[in-house]
Parts: C-alpha cells; structure tokens; sequence
C-alpha cells in the first residue's frame, strides 16, 4: 500500500512499576525506610516489543484477557502513555504531531457534577481540542443527538443525570469532534437499546467516511458487528493479527484450552 | 504532542497551543465557585466583606494599637494572604482530582494548576476591586477631612500590578510543585495546609515586619539575622510591599509604635521592604515558578502510571 498508515506502532515496550503491599504515599515510604528495607516493587511487562500498522478506514477491535497491555496501548494511541522503547506516530494525520484522537471518556469522566450539562458540552469540547466557536456551531447537532426527553435538563446540573443521560451526552460529543482516529475502551454502545442503535449507526457513518476505530472490547458479537479486524494480545505480545473471525477463533481455543 | 525530549521552550508552545483550553479550564473553576449566577458571584465575596468587616472593628475598637488606621493595615495583607492560601491549596490536588480525565485525554497537565492559579487570581483581583479599594477610598477620604488637606495613595501603588504578578508567579511555581508531588504522594495536600496555617505568623499581616527588625527580646545578635531570614521569605517582602503600596504615610511620615508598649520608645513602621531586598524576592518567585514548571514537566509523563 503506498498510502502511510494511520497509526504505526514500532517495537512498543512499556515497563510498569507496581508498588508491593503496604501504605501508599508518604507514610508507606517512610514505613519502609524506618522498617530499613527498599519498598516492595514489581515490574509488571504491559507491552513488550510491539509493532503493528493501522491503516486509515479500519476498524480495528484488540482482544485479550484484562492485563494483556490492550488498554496500555489504547492509552498510548491516546497519547497519555508514552513507550519505554519504541515509537507511536500517526503518519496519515494532517498535522503528524498533533492527530485529531477522540477518545470516549469513561462515564463522567471531565463532568464536573455542579456545572450544566451545556457547560460540560462546551468543557468536553475544549479538552478534545476543539475551540469555543467551533462547538457553538455544533452544540445544536449534539445536542439532537444525545435527544433527551427533557431538554431543559441541559440547563440543570449533571449532578441531577441520570448514568443513561450521563453517557449519551459524553459520547454526543465525543463523535461531533470530527475525529482522525477514534479511541473507546469497553463502551461501545452505551445507554438503552435505540441510543446503542443509534452509536452503531454513528460508527457505521464513521467507517463509511474512512475514519479509523479502534476498541478494546470483551464482547465478541461487538467485535464481530463493526471491526473489520481483531489483534489478540496476550502478555503484553501481538499473539494473533487479522481477519476477525480468525483472530477470534485463535483467542478462544487458546482460551479454553 | 511534545516529543520526549521536548526542550522547555517546546513546552511552552505546546502549552501555548492549548490556550483555549486554559480560558476554559479557569472559566470552568469561576463557573464552580461562582454557581452560574449573581447571587454566586455575591455570596464568593460575603465572606472576604464579613472578614473586612471584622478584622476592622476588632483592630479598630477591641484591641487598641496605637498606629493609625491598624485594622486597615492588617486588611492591605489580609486579602494577598488568602490569595497565596487558597491559591496554593486548591491547586494542590487540581491534577490528582481530574485523574479520570487525565488518564484519558491528552493536554498539556499543567494547565490544571495553572488554571487554578488564574482562576484565583481571578478571585483574587475581583476582592482587591470590590472590598480593599473602596475601603481605602473611604480611608482616604475620611483622612483628608480629618486632616483638613488631601490624603493620596503613595505613589508606589502604580507598582501593584508588579506585586501581583511576582505574587502569581510564586503561587503558580508552588501550585506547580504540589500539585505534580500530590499524585505521588497524597498526604501532600494535607502537609501543605498544615504548613501554610504555620506560616500565617511567619508573615506580618497582624504585625510590622519592623518590629522584627526591632524585636528587643531577641538577642542582639541573632536580631540581624532573624530579621535577614524574614526577608528571604517572598511572602514576607510580598506582603510588607502591599502594605506600604496601598497605605500611605497620614502625615508624610512613617507612623511610628512603641518599641515596648508603655515605654516612650517608637520605631516607625510600614516602610515597606527597600528596592535591592524586592529585586531579589522578584527574582526568588520566577526562580520558584522555573523550578515548579521543571518539576512538573519531569513527573508529568508517570502520571496516569501513579495510581
């Protein structure tokens, strides 16, 4: 393909240090060093040498156990990792060294629970890179599409939401930020069943304008609806790279083996 | 985003970069405090106006000093202090308190802090507006009656706005600092507030920092050295400096208190600190706000791998 990838991730490795049993913080280091020993440390491998290329229009689902290193590369893509070893870029992006990445915040997460829920809309625009003008000129289009029953709730604290309400309006704006790359851990579809339609027809549109997904999930008939491609990893290592039902498959007999 | 070995400058412009992002941010605090409305905005300056209020009867009538308009000397500190305590503390746990939000998204982390130093700063010129000002007006006016000619600001009020940002640079350089080793270490927020509950009377706000300088139940000989120690103290310098810019001397001197009281003895107070000692307290809190900056910069990539 002569066209760059949309992602490129090359040789990735990435350590992380766990702290062993006892009190965090001050205490816990001073605990140790009265007790005179260094304080219990493990090295946990999360990545260990990783290289894979996405290409732009591809949805790709990563598959593994919980602690297999998927979230710890979804996070790097997000840029708020970064490698030990190894280089992440994004040689498809308009500007490389700064892609447009929507990741789906988990529920709540950059809500702040006094504010409304406009004054969070506009919030979580800023924090995904998109300036004041640019969301009073979407605000409306978000707004019908997270379709709440009550609109005048916008106006209310999120604090009064609902977890439904919460995370129809977090995933509202998360997909008018016109995203390069789309990132979403676990929440592919969220709320009750016409909003997930309504997420799987958004992701759909998403494909169709050849942005490029990628999702950790679990669910295996997710997996098998949007991705078009599945990379298993297991220990921090690519085990299997391809064609869904393959990757699935490999992932399950391993699984129960 | 900024390459691992970003120099300080590419720090800066990727900061810069993110400058909406910021207004925001310190938009986003004024909106908490405030509560959205008018009746928000009244009730966040309630509290400095009673204190105001207080501080001046009490100053005033109950503890009799024998320095002219005291309770207005103690109010020309009282504010900047608040400043500096509420301006350190609330950002002490502005980047461990959006964790969620930060293991997710990137931006530039040290605009949590820095939005929380603006905000108050924010906070802070509104309470200088609203209740200091106008309360020396009224000082002033009262005076010039009393004294049957005109009573002026000195002149050195023009350099507020320099006090304010030597005073923001310190405040944004400790925010900085606390804030990047609250991820790490919780118990920071809490030692902070302890020590800075300590350092209220390490400042002169119900005191003359010429009294230090005086003090006679000090040994003559560690007097010069207490008084060198007081001085080392930006917030020392800072606040004598918003005393002497604010207040003026009633009658073209320095008011003058008794050395001992009871005893015929006076010094003159409210001299402010002199220009070499203010330089280098300028220069103390653009070191401090460097080193914060640096500290932050060098920790903020292990963040989301603290907790």
């Amino acid at each position: 393909m002569s066209r760059p990838p949309a992602v490129s991730v090359i040789n990735v490795c990435k350590q992380f240090t766990v702290a062993g049993t006892g009190y965090a913080g001050i205490k816990g280091a001073l605990g140790a060093l009265l007790a005179g020993k260094r304080r219990e440390r493990k090295v946990v491998h999360a990545l260990n040498d990783v290289t894979l290329d996405i290409h732009a229009g591809e949805t790709v689902a990563l598959i593994g156990r919980n602690g297999s290193g998927k979230s710890t590369l979804l996070s790097m893509l997000a840029n708020v990792i970064r490698p030990d070893i190894g280089l992440v870029t994004f040689p498809a992006s308009v500007d490389p060294t700064h892609p447009r990445i929507a990741p789906l915040l988990e529920v709540g997460a950059g809500f702040h629970p006094d504010l409304t829920g406009t004054q969070n809309v506009y919030f979580n625009g800023a924090i995904l890179g998109l300036s004041r003008a640019t969301m009073e000129s979407r605000y409306p289009e978000i707004v019908a599409f997270a379709d709440f029953e009550n609109p005048e709730y916008l106006d209310a604290p999120v604090r009064t939401y609902s977890s439904g309400m919460f995370v129809r309006l977090g995933f509202a704006v998360a997909v008018h930020t016109d995203p390069e790359i789309i990132l979403i851990d676990e929440t592919l579809a969220v709320g009750d069943s016409v909003f997930q339609e309504k997420c799987y027809a958004r992701i759909r549109q998403f494909q169709e304008e050849g942005r490029t997904i990628i999702f950790v999930s679990h669910d295996d008939d997710a997996v098998r609806r949007v991705a078009t491609r599945a990379i298993w990893l297991s220990h921090g290592k690519v085990a299997a790279d391809g064609a869904v039902e393959e990757t699935l498959a490999a992932y399950h007999s391993n699984h129960h083996a | 985003m900024a390459q691992p070995s970003s120099s300080f400058s590419a720090e800066i412009r990727e900061a810069w970069r993110y400058r909406e992002l910021l207004r925001t941010l310190v938009r986003r605090e004024l909106d908490v405090r405030y509560k959205n409305s008018i009746f928000g905005v009244a009730w966040s300056l309630a509290n400095p106006i009673m204190r105001a209020i207080i501080l001046l009867l009490v100053f005033q009538y109950v503890i009799p000093i024998k320095v002219p308009n005291y309770g207005v000397h103690v109010l020309a500190t009282f504010f900047p202090w608040t400043y500096f305590l509420t301006g350190v503390l609330d950002a002490a746990d502005s980047v461990s308190k959006q964790m969620p939000l930060v293991r997710k998204v990137y931006f530039p982390r040290e605009l949590l802090p820095i939005a929380t130093t603006l905000a108050n700063m924010r906070h802070f010129l509104l309470t200088l507006g609203v209740v200091t000002i106008p309360l020396l007006l009224v000082l002033y006016t009262r005076d010039s009656f009393i004294h049957h000619r005109l009573s002026l600001p000195p002149a050195e009020i023009l350099l507020l706005p320099v006090l304010i940002i030597m005073q923001t640079l310190l405040i944004a350089g400790l925010a900085l600092f606390l804030s990047a080793l609250n991820v790490f270490f919780e118990d920071t927020k809490f030692l902070a507030a302890v020590i800075a509950d300590l350092l209220f009377y390490a400042v002169p706000i119900i005191y003359f920092i010429e009294q230090v300088e005086h003090a006679t139940l000090l040994p003559e000989s560690i007097r010069g050295v207490v008084h060198t120690l007081f001085l080392l103290n930006p917030m020392v310098v800072i606040l004598a400096s918003y005393r002497r810019f604010l207040i003026a001397w009633p009658d073209g001197t320095p008011p003058r208190i008794p050395l001992t009281p009871g005893q015929p003895e006076t010094i003159a107070v409210n001299l402010g600190v002199s220009w070499p000692w203010f330089c280098l307290s300028f220069a103390m809190c653009t070191a401090i706000f460097i080193f914060g900056y640096r500290f932050f910069n060098a920790r903020k990539w292990r963040f989301v791998e603290a907790a």
